[in-house]
C-alpha cells in the first residue's frame, strides 16, 4: 500500500501549500506579494499532479507540470512588468490604490486605524564603509520620498 | 462521521491554520513565535498521523522536505517585508524540488530550481528593489484588518479540511488498489513478501466476452520460482481482498513500458513523451513565451508615464 500512502501524503501537502497561497492572496495587500502567493498555489497544484502521474503510471502529470512552469514564467514576466508600471503611475504597491476600479455602488475600503510605526520597523542592514566617500550633491535627494 | 474533530489529521490542519492566523501581519507585532510553534505542532500531528510503510529513513526525508516547503510558504505569506517573502518563497521552492526528486520526477526537480528559484524569484526581487519604499509600508504592516483575515484563513482551512476528509475515506475500488491490498497476503514459506508495492506498474480489469481477466503489469522480471508461487497464491489472495474479482483469471505480465514514470532513463522518456504526444502543445508554449517576452517589453517601454510621446519619438 506504500504507493497509495505516498499519493495521500503528496495530496495533503499539495492541498496545504495551495491553501497557504490562497490565504496569502486574500490577506496581503502588496501587489507583488499577492503575485508571489499565486506562485505558491501553482507549486501546490504541481505537487499533486506529479503524485497522480505516479499512481496512474502516466507521463501526463509531469508533462503538465512542465507546461505550468513555462506558463508561470510568462505570467511572471507580464505580471511584474504590469506591477512595475502600476507602481510608476501610483507610487505605491498597495492594491487599495486601485479600488476605483470596483463595481459601482460598492463601498470603498478605508483604513480605519493606521498603526504607529515602531523603531524596529525602520532598521535596515548597514554595510561597512569601504573605498573613497563619494561627493554628495546637495540638490539630489538621497532617498526616494516615502510612499 | 462522529468524532471527526478528534482525527489527528484534522486537528493538525486546524492547529496549522491557527498558527498561520497568528503569524499573519497585523497592526501591532504579530505573535510569530507562538504562531510558528502552533504550526509546528499541527505539522507534527499530520506527519505522525499519515500512515507510512516505506521505512523510517524515507519517512524522515519526506516529512523533512514537506516541513521545508510548508514552513517556507507560511513564512513567505506572513513576512511583513516583501523581500523576505520572496526569499522564503525560494526556500520553499527548494523543499518542493526535493519532493519532486522524491517522486522520481528528476527533470521537474531541476527545472523547479533553475526556472523558479533561479529566474522567477530573481525577477521578483528585481521588481521589489525597483519599487520598495523606505521602511515598512503601512499596507504591509496591517493588511485588510482582522475580520477579512479571519474569513480568509477560515476559507482556506475549510478547503483543506474537506479535502482531508476524502483521504480518510476507504480507497476507491480501483483494481490497482485492490491488488495492492492483496499483496501483503502473498508470502513464501519464510514469511517474506513475494511482491512489493513498488514493483507493480498497473493492474487492469479486462472484460472480453465471457472472460474476466485481471492483468497485472510488473516493473521487474521475477525468478521462475517466485512467479510460480505468485501464480499459485494470487487468485485466493485477490479473492480475499476483493471478492468481486474472485471469478477472474489472473494474468501476470512483465513490461518495461515507456509509460513507467519510474523508468531509469527518466529524461529520455519524458522528452519522448513531450516531443511526440505533446509536440503541438510544446510549440504553443514556445509561442506564448515569445508573446509574453514581447508583451513585457511593450508594457514597460510604452506604458511608462515618465516619457511624453514627443520624447519617445526622438529616441
Amino acid at each position: 500500500m506504500s504507493e497509495l500512502e505516498l499519493l495521500h501524503s503528496y495530496l495533503l501537502i499539495g492541498g496545504l501549500l495551495f491553501s497557504t497561497g490562497l490565504i496569502g492572496f486574500l490577506v496581503r495587500r502588496n501587489l507583488i506579494v499577492m503575485f508571489l502567493c499565486t506562485e505558491i498555489m501553482l507549486q501546490g497544484v504541481s505537487l499533486s499532479l506529479v503524485a497522480w502521474g505516479r499512481i496512474h503510471q502516466d507521463w501526463g502529470g509531469q508533462t503538465l507540470v512542465v507546461f505550468i512552469v513555462a506558463v508561470a514564467a510568462c505570467e511572471a514576466a507580464i505580471g511584474l512588468a504590469l506591477v512595475l508600471m502600476l507602481f510608476l503611475q501610483s507610487g505605491t504597491l498597495d492594491s487599495v490604490f486601485w479600488q476605483d476600479l470596483r463595481e459601482e455602488g460598492q463601498a470603498g475600503y478605508v483604513d480605519t486605524k493606521i498603526p504607529e510605526e515602531r523603531v524596529e520597523d525602520r532598521i535596515w542592514p548597514k554595510l561597512t564603509p569601504a573605498g573613497v566617500a563619494p561627493v554628495l550633491d546637495e540638490d539630489q535627494p538621497l532617498h526616494r520620498n516615502r510612499v | 462521521m462522529s468524532g471527526w474533530w478528534t482525527e489527528p489529521l484534522i486537528v493538525g490542519v486546524l492547529l496549522g491554520a491557527l498558527g498561520l492566523l497568528l503569524m499573519l501581519p497585523k497592526g501591532t507585532v504579530p505573535a510569530r513565535a507562538v504562531g510558528s510553534v502552533l504550526g509546528m505542532i499541527g505539522f507534527g500531528c499530520i506527519a505522525a498521523a499519515m500512515p507510512w510503510s516505506l521505512g523510517v529513513g524515507e519517512r524522515v526525508i519526506f516529512w523533512g522536505l514537506a516541513l521545508i516547503t510548508l514552513s517556507g510558504a507560511a513564512a513567505a505569506v506572513s513576512m511583513r517585508n516583501p523581500v523576505y517573502s520572496a526569499i522564503w518563497f525560494a526556500f520553499s521552492l527548494l523543499g518542493a524540488s526535493g519532493l519532486f526528486f522524491f517522486q522520481g520526477a528528476q527533470f521537474l526537480g531541476v527545472a523547479n530550481i533553475v526556472v523558479y528559484a533561479g529566474a522567477i524569484v530573481v525577477t521578483f526581487l528585481f521588481v521589489l528593489m525597483l519599487s520598495q519604499p523606505e521602511g515598512l509600508a503601512v499596507y504591509d504592516r496591517m493588511g485588510w484588518g482582522w475580520l477579512p483575515k479571519l474569513f480568509s484563513v477560515s476559507a482556506g482551512t475549510a478547503l483543506v479540511v474537506m479535502l482531508t476528509f476524502l483521504l480518510l475515506r476507504p480507497p476507491l475500488d480501483h483494481p490497482r488498489w485492490q491488488v495492492a491490498q492483496a499483496l501483503p497476503l502473498l508470502q513464501d514459506e519464510a514469511g517474506e513478501r513475494l511482491l512489493r508495492d513498488d514493483q507493480l506498474v498497473s493492474a487492469r480489469h479486462i472484460l472480453s466476452g465471457q472472460d474476466s481477466i485481471v492483468r497485472i503489469t510488473l516493473r521487474s522480471n521475477l525468478s521462475p520460482q517466485t512467479l510460480d508461487e505468485l501464480n499459485a497464491q494470487l487468485p485466493t489472495a485477490l479473492a480475499q481482498a476483493a471478492p468481486e474479482l474472485a471469478a477472474s483469471r489472473v494474468e501476470l505480465i512483465f513490461h518495461p513500458s515507456q509509460d513507467d514514470v519510474l523508468h531509469h532513463e527518466h529524461m529520455a522518456h519524458l522528452g519522448a513523451e513531450l516531443f511526440s504526444r505533446h509536440l503541438l502543445a510544446v510549440e504553443v508554449v514556445g509561442a506564448i513565451l515569445l508573446a509574453a517576452l514581447i508583451g513585457a517589453v511593450t508594457i514597460v517601454s510604452h506604458g511608462s508615464p515618465r516619457r511624453s510621446p514627443t520624447e519617445r519619438g526622438h529616441s
